[in-house]
């Protein structure tokens, strides 16, 4: 029993934690003394089962980038200790103690309007802090994404990210809204000179299940997302985790470092614009190199049926006569399970021809619109690049021409040999460099209709 | 406790020297056990025994108190040994409480005057 220890996850809302003595004390009576308190995990040593009291108090002198061990907390913690109260281990702000079950030592805070400042000026601003700055992110990811981008309905990270991602940003506003609740209770009860309420285990485990349940599978549905989208663009895998991996190596580091007094607090700022420029210049070096290597993963020679697609051969009606490369990468989501890009280059020696073929296939015709709709407004947007715009096409929607070919959209762009078509629930963008594929011919019509929209 | 003292504490209000006039309970006793040379776990057993156990101060609020206490110059660091620091009061220390045991004075002869016949 002597080295039997376990991990068990601690997710209790910081503001909790008078809550959390009564989980320890629990715990003790159960066989567990807490050993270590982490972010989201805490170590239990076996003992003999007992009547332990913990107390968990707030240090204003701590905080998430402080040493464990300061002149301070030392001092602060020998007072404790010389009352009764036994230190166990710190978590940011939290300072674990225990005493015998039988003892009656003074609890360690005996003012309850002291230790509500304390709690708002350490717990609270932290946990402000933290939902602020996630809001700023949240509310560029969720401007980026209104209105909906089709890109984003053609992976299934894409869609988990569309749908999902709104839901995990309301979900973050239930600390924030428990913070704002209890620093008005707290300051109402000074008020009134009633103690501050104290939350029971069952109300903070409430509050976990109620923030962390959805939460854990929205991060789920996340984690299967990108996997399946792993299996078809193995470089965005390695590209997706390189930033947060790399972030969080260095965080951890950096955190391990300050709470072992092994970079001084004053000089904390420094390591971390340090390491941000770093991982910036690692992150853009890295992302460069994995998408040079894409260039080699999805040249194929054979397509897989059921994904059409129109050849330089068919539309010169030649033979080749040079070097051809072909590419096609496929993709699925829930959203549009089958979609592909189809790109064949003949290399003539002196001259070069290539056609570039983007087909999609979504669940309905609504979804078939957004994605018509997204790529004429791309290709009219054009690209940004070092400040400018470049790459701009003009699109002309051609309504006579849609009645001709029967389709529910139909655009063309300034640039000979491109056009956009949608009918039903499939989205095609043909762009034929080639020169030799004439829009207005009618076997040409024929060939892409029966090719890409069969029985209409 | 009066709501600016904390204040003061926490360096909420501006008018920090103005209001300290007001001690809390457990803020008075503290001063009044530094009048003597003093450290932490000693000033809460010293306040326990005048008090005969009335007043009883936590180790945190304490700390926190004697950490203010020594911001504002109302006591001061004599020696320190084993972690274990040792405070007394300053002259300002020593006014403030003056001051307070005064205000507590006059609110038992104001009280003395008009309630001592009443009460039997």
């Amino acid at each position: 029993m002597k080295n039997k220890t376990k991990r068990v996850f601690w997710g209790f809302f910081s503001l909790d934690y008078k809550a959390m003595g009564e989980y320890l004390e629990e715990m003790a009576e159960k066989g567990w003394m807490v050993e270590k308190v982490g972010q989201y995990v805490t170590k239990f040593r076996a003992i003999e089962p007992k009547k332990i009291k913990f107390y968990v108090d707030v240090f204003k002198e701590a905080g998430p980038l402080t040493p464990e061990k300061t002149e301070s907390s030392e001092e602060y913690r020998k007072l404790c200790q010389e009352s009764g109260w036994t230190f166990i281990t710190s978590q940011n702000y939290l300072q674990f103690f225990y005493a015998a079950g039988d003892s009656q030592p003074v609890p360690i805070q005996t003012d309850e309007e002291i230790e509500q400042k304390i709690v708002e000026h350490t717990l609270l601003k932290n946990e402000l802090r933290g939902v602020l700055i996630f809001a700023l992110i949240a509310v560029y990811i969720l401007v980026r994404n209104i209105p909906l981008r089709y890109t984003n309905l053609l992976s299934f990270t894409g869609v988990t990210s569309t749908f999902l991602f709104p839901v995990l940003c309301l979900l973050t506003a239930i600390p924030a809204a428990y913070s704002i609740i209890w620093m008005i209770r707290a300051r109402r009860n000074i008020k009134n000179g009633i103690s501050i309420t104290k939350p029971t285990l069952k109300s903070a485990r409430r509050r976990i299940m109620l923030f962390y349940g959805p939460t854990w599978i929205i991060l789920l549905f996340y984690f299967l997302s990108f996997i399946i989208d792993s299996s078809f663009k193995p470089e965005i895998a390695v590209y997706v985790f390189l930033g947060p991996g790399v972030g969080l190596i260095f965080g951890s580091t950096i955190r391990h470092l300050v709470k072992n007094n092994k970079i001084a607090k004053d000089s904390i700022i420094n390591y971390i614009v340090v390491g941000i420029i770093i991982l910036i210049i690692f992150v853009q070096i890295a992302g460069r190199l994995v998408f040079d290597w894409s260039e080699d993963i999805y040249m194929v020679d054979t397509i897989p049926e059921g994904y059409p697609i129109l050849t330089l051969k068919e539309i010169t009606k030649e033979s080749s006569q040079g070097i051809v490369s072909r590419e096609f990468k496929p993709g699925m989501s829930p959203i549009v399970p089958k979609h592909h890009t189809y790109y064949e280059y003949e290399n003539l020696g002196d001259s070069a021809r290539s056609i570039n073929i983007k087909y999609y296939e979504a669940i309905n015709s609504y979804f078939a619109d957004i994605i018509f709709k997204g790529i004429t407004e791309r290709l009219e947007k054009g690209m940004k690049w070092r400040g400018m715009t470049i790459f701009t096409k003009k699109v002309i929607i051609d309504d006579e021409m849609k009645n001709l070919w029967g389709v529910d959209n139909l655009a063309l762009t300034d640039e000979e040999g491109e056009i956009i078509i949608q009918k039903g629930n499939t989205v095609l963008h043909l762009n034929d460099y080639s020169g030799n594929m004439d829009l207005n011919d009618r076997q040409t019509r024929e060939l892409i209709i029966d090719r890409f929209f069969p029985g209409s | 406790m009066d709501i600016s003292t904390i204040d003061i504490l926490f360096g909420d209000d501006i008018m920090a020297k103005e209001q300290l006039k007001t001690l809390t309970e457990p803020m008075y006793y503290i001063l009044l056990t530094l009048s003597e040379p003093q450290h932490g776990y000693g000033i809460m057993q010293e306040v326990e025994r005048r008090t005969e156990g009335r007043v009883k101060i936590g180790a945190g609020t304490l700390y926190n108190l004697l950490s203010r206490f020594e911001e504002e110059n109302i006591i001061v660091q004599i020696s320190e040994e084993n972690r274990r620091k040792t405070y007394t009061l300053t002259d300002k220390g020593l006014n403030i409480l003056m001051d307070e045991y005064q205000r507590l004075k006059q609110l038992v002869s104001d009280g003395s005057d008009f309630l001592e016949g009443r009460v039997r």
